[in-house]
């Protein structure tokens, strides 16, 4: 019964998106080359063509470029990629936020939820999903895990659930037994060990990742404008569809060339911001072109796509199979900042030590309207941060351009004040 | 992934302190033993200090026949000190100290040595353990360093580590003031003269049943004296040892540093732990919650993890392994320090 359920909808959604498709032959693949065009010229560094041709190019996943490999997608930064690629498939994060993708998705999705669910819905409408070979959804907000249930007709979805609560003590054998039941769930599907060389192996991939983003980030909070935000952020979200000893090389090359420039560059005169919130990721930059327009620089961010992604490295005690699992465990949720999970300690924790530490002018607080966990947090951070005494913005926007000029007056004054 | 410094040296310091202390006297008498299974001639040894001689009417270890649980395996210790961490009585060779804490307040109220003979080996102990708190447990101690390699072991035969419930934890740290309180009324009881007859089945009741005794010889290839039936009392402390020794291979094998919960010596070392030189201090505000502190911890202790505070954390329960300083990946969120001088932090 509930197999026949699954295929009518899938027919219906089909149905939308051959309706759709037949209209806008342009939503076909979203176009963000002119995005990447207007975010270039300013640059001038050589290694970044690297990063928005990933992006131009794995917009779609149809010729990813390996194709011995499956392609395994996830949501979230709360998959552990390490067990994608020890299984031998290859780790895509789908996280989406494009303004098309947006309006298209509200066909299916009621038009008043989060953009980013959206977004990533709408993208079933760009075939983005089409070579996929599984997708792997964690239980992050409720937007996601009806996310998985929009998904299942078109492909095979791994739902991995966690409680709400990321406390180590409480939780830390539940971890560890989910992410013990995905890798044995991708075990079976590829035929492969996950073991513990496999994991150990994927570890260092990831690590070195880290190791990199760390350097750029901290070159970016010490030397603001060498590496532009703009770039920045697509570097990060170069991340989600690059494997990540490419992106590590490539990476690595981008801060040799920025280290070279950050020695004969005058210095910075604007504002440093520090972003916190929901994630930032390329086509969606309409605060960074804001805050770019007013002279600022984000210097440093505590979002889900950035920092968030690839600034805690895994640290494993353990070298079992299990301990490895659990490290993991620690590295994607327990150390993660994510609104989901109960607790705001960290988040405040975080943005003080840093907004401290790199020396910023000021918060940006950026929620996508209408996720709710992020919007009911921003409460108690505006009051715990005045209490501190460190300058905070809340912006409530989403993917449309529509707000901008309302967003850039807001800014300014935040600016003003700041002065 | 980064290379775990105090790991690494924590590694070759226990390896280093094994053999010191089992075969330093090997070094310091220039290799010569003798008659290696034969008891020892009058004590040579020299130390900070007279050494301890039992009263009259006493029995001393020496005294026990060979094939008895209590015979020693061979010569006197090269000094006649009592360090803080474990080195036994049994060790092959007489060892190069004389014996461990529990040794030496057992020994001395059966003795009824006047306290003024016994204090300045109870001054020296206490100032070691003011210095280093329970790093003579997790850096030194050669029997932790023998559960260390099962734990390696078991690490590389890719087993996962049993984590035992806090109430059981709880349990054994009771169960070794148990065993302590009971060691040392045995020992006293049989002290009063009355009695002195009970000292050849009850003398030192804990080095009888210790895995030390029957662990420590096997490294200078000798055979330790592993059962004695002669009498029910002595049969009986033989399957106590043995099964002792199961629990000891068993607690390290699966767990981590669980044996150290349940052992006496640890336990009098922890009580001049919290306020000792070597402290671990945590800067709050850089903490990400990530628990791979309290993941890391052998002892199972989760306050750094839990505390949201800055704070100076020397427990007694903790054994100064830094396993916690090594493992944090946050720039300087905890570090060692010795005496308010900061000597190491933990560093991505």
């Amino acid at each position: 019964m509930d197999r026949d359920n699954a295929r009518y909808m899938k027919d219906e959604y089909l149905k939308i998106i051959k309706t759709y498709l037949g209209q806008l032959q342009t939503a076909h693949t979203p176009d963000i080359s002119p995005a990447i065009q207007r975010y270039t010229q300013n640059s001038n560094l050589k290694s970044l063509s690297f990063f928005y041709d990933t992006l131009l190019k794995r917009s779609t996943f149809l010729d990813y470029g390996i194709p011995k490999k499956p392609i395994v997608g996830y949501f979230c930064n709360l998959v552990p990629e390490e067990v994608i690629y020890a299984a031998g498939a290859v780790g895509v994060r789908l996280c989406s936020s494009d303004d098309v993708c947006a309006r298209l998705g509200e066909e299916i999705i009621p038009g008043d939820f989060c953009s980013m669910i959206k977004s990533s819905c709408g993208a079933l409408f760009t075939r983005r999903y089409d070579n996929l070979d599984l997708v792997v959804v964690p239980a992050a907000c409720d937007g996601k895990l009806k996310l998985a249930e929009v998904l299942s007709p078109f492909k095979e979805v791994y739902f991995l659930d966690f409680p709400r609560d990321s406390d180590y003590l409480k939780n830390a054998e539940i971890w560890t037994q989910k992410y013990s039941q995905f890798a044995e769930f991708l075990r079976k599907r590829y035929n492969a060990r996950v073991n513990r060389e496999d994991l150990l192996n994927a570890c260092k991939l990831t690590n070195k990742r880290t190791d990199i983003f760390r350097k750029i980030y901290s070159l970016r909070a010490s030397h603001p404008g060498i590496i532009n935000a703009f770039d920045y952020f697509a570097i990060a979200s170069a991340s989600f569809v690059c494997e990540a000893n490419i992106w590590s090389a490539y990476a690595e090359k981008l801060y040799k060339e920025a280290q070279y420039l950050a020695g004969n560059k005058p210095d910075f005169k604007g504002k440093k911001i520090l972003l916190a919130g929901s994630s930032i990721i390329f086509p969606n930059y309409k605060i960074l072109d804001i805050l770019n327009e007013l002279g600022c620089d984000i210097s440093a961010d505590t979002t889900c796509s950035a920092y968030g992604r690839m600034y805690d490295p895994v640290e494993i005690d353990e070298d079992t199979q299990d301990g490895i699992l659990r490290a993991l465990s620690l590295k994607y949720i327990a150390a993660s900042m994510c609104p989901c999970f109960l607790g705001i300690d960290k988040l405040i924790d975080r943005i003080v030590e840093i907004f401290r530490e790199h020396s910023l002018n000021g918060i940006i607080y950026h929620n996508l309207r209408l996720c709710q966990v992020f919007e009911m947090q921003s409460f108690a951070l505006r009051h715990i941060l005045k209490d501190k005494g460190l300058p905070f913005l809340f912006i409530k926007t989403d993917l449309s351009k529509e707000d901008t000029g309302q967003i850039k007056t807001r800014i300014e004054a935040f600016l003003e004040m700041m002065r | 992934m980064k290379i775990k410094k105090l790991s690494i040296s924590r590694r070759i310091l226990q390896v280093l302190f094994l053999i010191v202390i089992i075969y330093g006297a090997y070094i310091f008498k220039g290799g010569v033993i003798d008659k290696p299974n034969e008891p020892p001639a009058q004590s040579e040894a020299k130390g900070l200090f007279p050494a301890l001689k039992p009263s009259k009417g006493s029995l001393s270890s020496e005294q026990f026949k060979k094939g008895s649980i209590l015979w020693p395996s061979g010569d006197m210790p090269v000094f006649e000190n009592y360090p803080p961490s474990l080195v036994c009585r049994f060790n092959p060779k007489g060892g190069l100290f004389k014996a461990c804490i529990v040794h030496l307040v057992s020994e001395n109220l059966t003795w009824r040595t006047n306290i003024r003979y016994l204090l300045p080996h109870i001054t020296l102990f206490i100032l070691l353990c003011f210095l280093f708190g329970r790093m003579w447990c997790g850096w030194v101690c050669p029997i932790g360093s023998v559960g260390d390699f099962l734990t390696w072991l078991r690490r590389k035969m890719n087993i996962p580590v049993k984590r035992f419930p806090v109430l059981m934890r709880k349990g054994l740290r009771t169960s070794s003031y148990g065993i302590m309180t009971l060691t040392f009324s045995i020992s006293a009881f049989i002290g009063i003269p009355n009695y002195a007859r009970f000292q050849c089945y009850w003398f030192l009741p804990y080095c009888q049943i210790c895995p030390a005794r029957l662990i420590c010889p096997l490294f200078g290839f000798i055979k330790p004296n592993w059962k004695d039936f002669s009498t029910a009392v002595s049969a009986g402390f033989t399957i106590l040892a043995w099964i002792l020794l199961g629990l000891f291979i068993a607690a390290f094998y699966w767990g981590r540093r669980v044996w150290c919960h349940l052992c006496p010596i640890g336990l009098m070392n922890s009580w001049f732990n919290r306020g000792s030189g070597v402290e671990l201090k945590k800067d709050a505000i850089k903490c990400n919650k990530c628990g791979s502190c309290a993941d890391s911890c052998p002892m199972g202790l989760t306050e750094m993890y839990e505390a949201d505070k800055n704070i100076i954390y020397n427990d007694k329960h903790c054994i100064m392994c830094m396993r916690c300083v090594d493992v944090c990946p946050r720039d300087s969120c905890l570090s060692v320090n010795f005496f308010g001088k900061k000597l190491f932090e933990s560093k991505y």
